[in-house]
């Protein structure tokens, strides 16, 4: 309501109340002087009385104003330590409410909106263990925006600057406990309402024992339900060209659904898992991918969370969190022209001393007119080419070092015929995380002229001749490569210590699983059953008849706003009554 | 013919009233015989007093038997007696009968009978009264009447006496005094509900005579139903006066009228004044032969 209405309304009111008198009785009597004399009396005591009213009213009337008008944070009861206000990032706060278009993020900006409102005039709040506090007016306009700056990185445990007290938003789904003061006084607001879920709690591959090259995918499906009821879900299953599988469940609350599914008549790419369920209310956990997981073994085996909501901007709408480092050692087969000329070579010795990369075969070089290769064993990760190139790309990610001049596949087309030179790298793209901690500016190099593909990039050129490209094409379509297109025996690289961290970049650059596919776009890395399982909170549910108090705006108590009003209503009235008088 | 009936003494309350006169100090010389010891001496029958003998006073007066004792010349004095000039002057403005009918008019039927009854004892002492009935200005004045003679004239005019109008006191004072009557007595009949009243009386005091204010007072007018918001309507001037106030207000207006009569008793007895407060609600013998003896009549003879 606009500030002026109650005003007008007040003013009319106090008018009306004044001006408007009931009618008075007419009685004669002998003569009006006694009674004038009387109330001449009466007046003068009143008018001593209504002197020292004004006085006060005076008083008030000027503090009023001064403390509204000055907002002094000293003179208010809110002063001090600011409030913290903390919101449990755990995606599960994104579950809707049954049959409503809010979330339990909802459920809680509108609480804390309560909470603010109903707050001492002055206080300041914090947001999330924001550094610098806010005040009411500012957080509640952040409250009634968009609520997703509200989530911080997820699983991260937020600490709270020095607070008057903290209230700490959470459904109790997952772990959430921020960082206070010891003896802080803290307020869990709990936000869970219980609903009806069914998600996607693992979908990931493994390679089968008896089939090398055919891996399967293991999915399982949770669904839980306050009302005990079986709940319909829709499964469906496919490649980047078609739908594979498709299936009716019906899940019992608490069950749980497992289905093996052979891989190997997928199509190469990306494959999608999928459930509909009716009254569902995290969509968050309905999808799932795979990362060709016939092509990259299992250093792609990871799930992925897709919300169609959060597909424009998923790094900012929805904080995904990391995988951890790989742990394991990449393993790396070795093409060489000649298998006894690469055991001398500088990047042999550069592998070697690589403790993240073994290399677990070194093979001679197939004839070119020969067949393309085989693929390489299921256990390599890497296929690196020494002088050689084969004639099809491998299906993993390729080291290509010093190839031929002609390389129709990794990255380099056909090269021009033209004569090897001794050049100087003079050309490097630093930011790279293959060429972090390796110097190559103004390295003597021997390389010859080659034409860079389109989808290829070249981190380092002498001049219009790219000495070290790589090619990192879309997920799903191909695996990676990286192309060292100088001689590292002519090269005083070798002699350095920035071949060895090159290699390691390298090989941990191509070990890396590739990203996601567009529509699969947070990582969640999290407690994944325990977000599909939206109810299993150690918290109580909140009442339904709390859902619809805060649907009511609460009322912002002695605001500098209220101040100023109470102030001119004092004013106006003292005016009214000084000019007006009063006749009794 | 007038209505008598207002004044219908008893022939013993009438006999008790010839037996009181005026009280007053000396009477200034210049009028006639009467009752009054005059304010100088002269030749009268009482001897009063010696003084020395100054050339061009009358030798018929000297002692000479004092002469022989003591070798002066003493003159002897008498005292005088004189006749007292009364001016009564009447209220006859609409608050003293407010409302119509008998009930209404109480004071007024009082402040008749309170100046017949001091007429009828002026004029049974021989002294002059002037009867000068008033509101807003001076009405007709009738007298001064000598002789007891004039008392059916005296109760006549009082008899056909009318009330209206607005209380003017000192109007009234300039208007009878402009002629510059011989100093004597006045008396001063009213409620005093009036502002003019102090104003009147004080144009009294440079007149030098002897003045008695008698104040005539109905309960009824402290009476009033102040159950809600109420318009007072003054019945003299017709103002209208907007009050709210509780029953309780009704003893603050009491202890207002008594505030009231005080603070004129006060002024009057600085003056040398005679102040007599007459209820209505008394009987006129307890009036006349109480708070009139104490203040304004005493036994004559």
């Amino acid at each position: 309501m606009p500030f002026w209405i109650p005003l007008g309304i007040a003013a009319l009111l106090v008018l009306a109340i004044y001006l408007i008198r009931p009618t008075a009785q007419a009685l004669p009597v002998a003569s009006t002087v006694l009674w004038r004399r009387l109330l001449a009396a009466r007046k003068r005591r009143r008018d001593r009385l209504r002197w020292l009213l004004s006085l006060l009213l005076a008083t008030a009337v000027a503090g009023f104003l001064s403390v509204a008008a000055s907002r002094a944070p000293w003179l208010q009861p809110g002063g001090g330590d600011p409030v913290a206000l903390v919101f449990d990032p755990s995606p599960t706060l994104r579950a809707g409410l049954p049959g409503e278009d809010r979330s339990r993020l909802d459920l809680a900006a509108a609480e804390a909106r309560r909470i603010v409102a109903a707050a001492d005039a002055g206080s300041r709040f914090t947001l999330n263990g924001s550094p610098d506090p806010l005040t009411a007016t500012e957080v509640q306009a952040i409250l009634a925006g968009p609520l997703d700056a509200l989530a911080a990185d997820a699983g991260a445990a937020p600490a709270i600057p020095t607070a008057r007290r903290v209230h700490a938003f959470t459904d109790g789904v997952g772990p959430f406990a921020p960082i206070v003061d010891p003896g802080t006084e803290t307020e869990t607001v709990s936000v869970l309402v219980p609903a009806r879920n069914a998600g996607i709690v693992r979908f990931t591959t493994r390679p089968p024992p008896t089939r090398a090259g055919a891996p399967e995918a293991l999915l399982e499906i949770l669904a839980t339900d306050p009302a005990g009821g079986p709940v319909p879900v829709d499964l469906r299953v496919t490649d980047p060209e078609t739908i594979r599988i498709r299936r009716q469940l019906e899940l019992e609350p608490g069950a749980r659904f497992t289905a093996l599914i052979d891989l190997g008549s997928f199509s190469p790419g990306t494959v999608t898992a999928r459930i509909d369920a009716p009254g569902d209310v995290f969509p968050l956990d309905d999808r799932a991918g795979l990362i060709d997981a016939r092509r990259t073994g299992a250093a792609a085996t990871r799930i992925g969370y897709f919300d169609s909501r959060t597909a424009a901007e998923p790094a900012r709408r929805f904080p995904v969190g990391r995988l951890p480092a790989r742990a394991e050692t990449i393993r790396v087969v070795v093409t060489a022209r000649s298998p006894g000329s690469f055991a001398d070579s500088p990047a042999a010795l550069a592998l070697e001393a690589n403790a993240s990369a073994d290399v677990v075969a070194v093979r001679p070089a197939p004839d070119a007119a020969a067949s393309p290769p085989d693929d390489p064993p299921p256990a390599a990760d890497i296929a690196a080419f020494h002088r050689t190139a084969p004639a099809i790309p491998p299906a993993m990610p390729a080291l290509y070092l010093d190839p031929p001049a002609a390389v129709p596949a990794g990255g380099l087309s056909a090269a021009a015929e033209a004569p090897l030179s001794q050049r100087r790298i003079d050309r490097v793209e630093p930011g790279h995380p293959l060429l972090t901690g390796v110097s190559l500016l103004d390295l003597p190099v021997v390389v010859t002229a080659r034409e860079l593909h389109p989808e290829c990039t070249a981190l380092a050129a002498a001049g219009d001749r790219p000495a070290i490209a790589i090619c990192d094409p879309l997920p799903g379509t191909a695996p990676r490569s990286i192309v060292i297109a100088f001689d590292l025996d002519l090269s005083p690289l070798s002699q350095r210590p920035d071949l060895a961290a090159l290699f390691q970049n390298a090989a941990a650059w191509l070990a890396e699983p590739p990203a996601l596919a567009p529509d699969l776009t947070a990582d969640a890395g999290l407690q994944d059953e325990r977000a599909t399982r939206i109810n299993d909170s150690t918290l109580e549910p909140v009442p339904a008849s709390r859902l619809a108090d805060l649907d009511r705006p609460a009322r912002r108590p002695w605001s500098w706003r209220t101040l100023a009003l109470a102030g001119l209503l004092l004013a106006a009235f003292e005016a009214l009554t000084f000019f007006r008088g009063l006749t009794l | 013919m007038a209505d008598h009936s207002v004044f219908a003494f008893e022939p013993a309350f009438l006999a008790r009233l010839e037996r009181l006169r005026l009280l007053t100090r000396r009477v200034p010389a210049g009028g006639f015989k009467g009752e009054h010891r005059a304010s100088h001496l002269g030749a009268g029958l009482e001897f009063a007093d010696y003084r020395p003998y100054v050339e061009g006073d009358d030798v018929r007066h000297l002692d000479w038997r004092a002469y022989l004792r003591f070798d002066r010349l003493l003159l002897r004095q008498f005292e005088e007696h004189g006749d007292l000039a009364v001016y009564i002057l009447l209220d006859c403005s609409h608050s003293m009968a407010p409302t119509p009918g008998s009930g209404g008019r109480r004071k007024f039927d009082a402040a008749r009978r309170i100046a017949a009854a001091l007429a009828y004892i002026a004029l049974a002492t021989l002294d002059r009264v002037t009867l000068a009935p008033y509101s807003g200005h001076v009405h007709q004045v009738l007298g001064p009447l000598h002789g007891s003679r004039q008392v059916w004239r005296a109760l006549d005019y009082l008899a056909n006496l009318e009330t209206g109008g607005e209380t003017r006191l000192d109007r009234t004072v300039r208007e009878v005094f402009a002629a510059g009557r011989r100093r004597g007595l006045v008396v001063v009949i009213s409620d005093l509900l009036s502002d003019t009243t102090e104003g009147g009386l004080d144009l009294l005091l440079p007149l030098r005579h002897d003045v008695a204010v008698l104040q005539v007072t109905d309960h009824r007018d402290l009476e009033a139903p102040l159950d809600r918001d109420t318009t007072l309507v003054d019945s003299e001037t017709g103002d209208s006066l907007r009050i709210h106030g509780a029953p309780s207000l009704l003893h603050r207006l009491e202890r207002e009228a008594e505030a009231h009569r005080e603070e004129i008793r006060a002024r009057c007895t600085a003056r040398g004044w005679s102040f007599i407060h007459a209820p209505v609600e008394a009987s006129f013998e307890e009036l006349a032969l109480g708070a009139l003896r104490r203040g304004l009549l005493s036994r004559g003879r």
